[in-house]
């Protein structure tokens, strides 16, 4: 094996710094015993229990994880219908668009993607609730979960299972059931979880389109932060980011899978 | 005449602007092994997937055992396929795979499980019953799509290249084995093959396809024996395709003059499309001419000789083949023997002179030449 040289060592080692060393001040902060982000004044699991006994945080973060299922749950159930239709017919009219405008929500910029939503409801005299918040994170996890999904289908198209099964005597609904479904299934889950994890830990669309009484977990660390950088918010924001980690990590192993 | 168990009626079918079939017509009977044999995307699958109900065609119209199928999906067609890459389900165990038609049939365990033994038995893969597909080899996956498309007793069977992705040794010993099963149980298979040897040695029948057309259909030693195009003298076996002027036809006799140079006299063929005076093109295959290393004595009756230069002499193991320049215009001809040759070859082969011996009722006229 190569070794790199040292400048190149020094180099990585500068990036990943800048990029992982705020994040693990952050962790080890939320272990802080002080009040002040400022000195390290000995090891507590404070703020965590602290965290669980405050109403409004656990409220936020039951708020959050209902949003996020619900969200990759119908993501993933519209994505599976896509991309079922995509992987099915080689070509119908204006499936270029069609893949492609699925695609769009991920690369628009999320104010705009936001104040778009809140205007149309507005003019739908839609009021602001969960379920308002729910359609709006489908808009944007959708393409996550498609991605996924679509993929699978696709190869599985290469092999020709679905094929085989009609050949042997199924019907389209059979061999769906039969042999697309249970091989397609591991993508599906973790079209999901990469669409929970994506919903989870949106912000800015969030802050655009929930309504007053709904409070997610991003929203409420944000207006935690007017009252300066607790260690609560330590707290709160490494549970976050490790919820965040876990869905990946399980994005990527289910995907890596066959 | 009984009614075919498959009828393709002038099948058209196209891919965007780009024509794949072109008419293909050709009838199966019960029990018949027919080969579609050609070269790599003249569309041998989409014939079987037209057969299977996987592509409409465009044009034309299918019959299974008289009945008119070109609207019905798969799931209603009695023919089973073994695909190019087997499409073996990977959730499923060697067992399940092969229930998976039964079990759709609603038939009830024990009948399926009896069913799947005997066709996991004709196939030799007993005892594999629970082994997952990815943990048999490339041989035994074959196998397992064989069992799974015969466990539902279809009366016709679909084979896509079956044997492409085994190795030549594999693949002559499973050449053998298909064929057996298939007399056995008295099927009929259409078999999609771009190997020549593969097709002469199992097929009843083989349809040779360019282009989105059949340019021959017939039985192996037909197809073989008498080529009707360049095509296929080329394609099935090796032949040296001449061109040659036709100075006389009578009923019986075609006088060729090859490469403008050499006249013989051929028997007329049966079936001819060219006029007297127009140029045309022959098969001679290479088997087919002798080489001789002293002029003959007294040439025997109906044979021709004709004096060549040697140009190159390539050993092949059980044949050598001779490469000759019978004509002033430099054409080259082929020429395999099985004798040993070695001995009069004397090291430097090149430039020497020999004889070509030819019967010219081995000449096969094919179509009109394009020049
Ligand atoms: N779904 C499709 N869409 C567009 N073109 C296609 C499609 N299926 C086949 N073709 C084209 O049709 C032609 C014939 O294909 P086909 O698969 O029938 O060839 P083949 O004779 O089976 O060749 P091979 O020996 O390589 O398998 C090819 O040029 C192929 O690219
Ligand atoms: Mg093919």
């Amino acid at each position: 094996m190569r070794r790199a040289p040292g400048w190149l060592k020094a180099y990585c080692g500068g990036i990943y710094t800048f990029l992982y060393l705020p994040m693990g001040v952050m962790m080890a902060f939320s272990f802080n015993s002080a009040h002040r982000n400022v000195a390290w004044a000995g090891f507590t699991f404070r703020w965590y229990v602290k965290l669980f006994h405050d109403a409004q945080w656990a409220q936020a973060l039951g708020t959050s994880l209902e949003l996020a299922v619900s969200a990759a749950v119908i993501s993933a159930a519209l994505g599976l219908l896509a991309s079922y239709a995509m992987a099915r017919h080689s070509d119908f009219r204006g499936k270029r668009a069609y893949a492609s405008l699925l695609n769009v929500p991920m690369m628009m910029p999320e104010v705009i993607l936001g104040v778009g939503l809140l205007t149309f409801f507005v003019r739908a005299h839609l009021r602001l609730s969960f379920w308002t918040l729910v359609v709006s994170h489908v808009v944007f996890c959708l393409p996550y979960a498609t991605g996924t999904i679509r993929a699978r289908l696709m190869s599985l198209k290469q092999s020709s299972f679905e094929e085989a099964a009609m050949d042997l005597g199924a019907t389209e609904w059979q061999a769906f059931k039969r042999v697309t479904f249970p091989l397609a299934w591991p993508a599906i889950f973790s079209g999901a979880v990469l669409a929970f994890t994506v919903s989870f830990e949106d912000f800015v669309t969030t802050f655009f389109v929930a309504g007053i009484g709904t409070v997610t977990m991003p929203i409420k660390i944000y207006s935690m932060m007017k009252f300066g950088i607790t260690p609560e918010v330590n707290a709160l924001a490494t549970l976050l980011l490790l919820l965040t980690a876990a869905g990946l990590l399980a994005h990527y192993l289910l995907a890596g899978e066959r | 005449m009984p009614e075919p168990l498959l009828r393709l009626e002038s099948i058209s079918k196209s891919f965007g602007s780009t024509p794949i079939l072109k008419g293909i017509s050709l009838e199966v009977q019960a029990g018949e092994f027919l080969t579609l044999l050609g070269p790599s995307g003249c569309g041998k699958t989409t014939t079987l997937r037209v057969i299977g109900g996987f592509e409409h065609p465009d044009d034309g119209r299918v019959f299974l055992a008289g009945a008119e199928v070109t609207d019905l999906p798969p799931y209603r067609r009695d023919v089973h396929t073994v695909f190019q890459n087997y499409a073996l389900f990977p959730h499923l165990n060697v067992a399940e795979n092969v229930a998976f038609g039964l079990v759709l049939r609603g038939m009830p365990k024990g009948a399926a499980d009896v069913r799947v033994r005997e066709a996991l038995a004709l196939v030799k893969l007993s005892g594999f019953e629970s082994r997952r597909i990815s943990q048999i080899s490339g041989g035994q996956q074959q196998r397992v799509a064989l069992a799974r498309a015969l466990v539902g007793r279809p009366s016709l069977l679909l084979l896509d290249e079956p044997l492409g992705a085994l190795d030549l040794k594999l693949r002559k010993a499973m050449q053998l084995e298909l064929k057996a099963i298939q007399r056995k149980l008295g099927l009929a298979f259409i078999y999609v093959t771009h190997d020549q040897e593969e097709a002469l040695t199992m097929s009843d029948r083989i349809a040779v396809f360019n282009h989105g057309v059949i340019e021959q259909l017939g039985a192996p030693k037909d197809i073989y024996e008498h080529p009707r195009s360049s095509f296929v003298a080329d394609f099935i076996g090796a032949a040296n395709i001449l061109d040659a002027k036709l100075t006389r036809l009578t009923d019986t006799e075609a006088v060729l003059l090859l490469e403008n140079e050499v006249e013989l006299r051929v028997p007329r063929p049966k079936t001819l499309d060219a006029a007297e005076g127009e140029t045309v093109r022959v098969a001679l295959r290479p088997e087919r001419i002798e080489v001789l290393f002293s002029q003959a004595s007294a040439s025997a009756s109906g044979l021709t000789h004709l004096p060549a230069l040697l140009r190159e002499a390539v050993y092949l193991g059980s044949a050598t083949q001779i490469f000759l320049e019978p004509f002033k215009t430099g054409k080259t001809l082929v020429a395999t023997t099985m004798d040993p040759v070695e001995k009069q070859l004397n090291g430097n082969a090149s430039g020497q002179r020999v004889w070509l011996e030819i019967r010219p009722s081995d000449i096969r006229i094919l179509e009109r030449s394009a020049a």
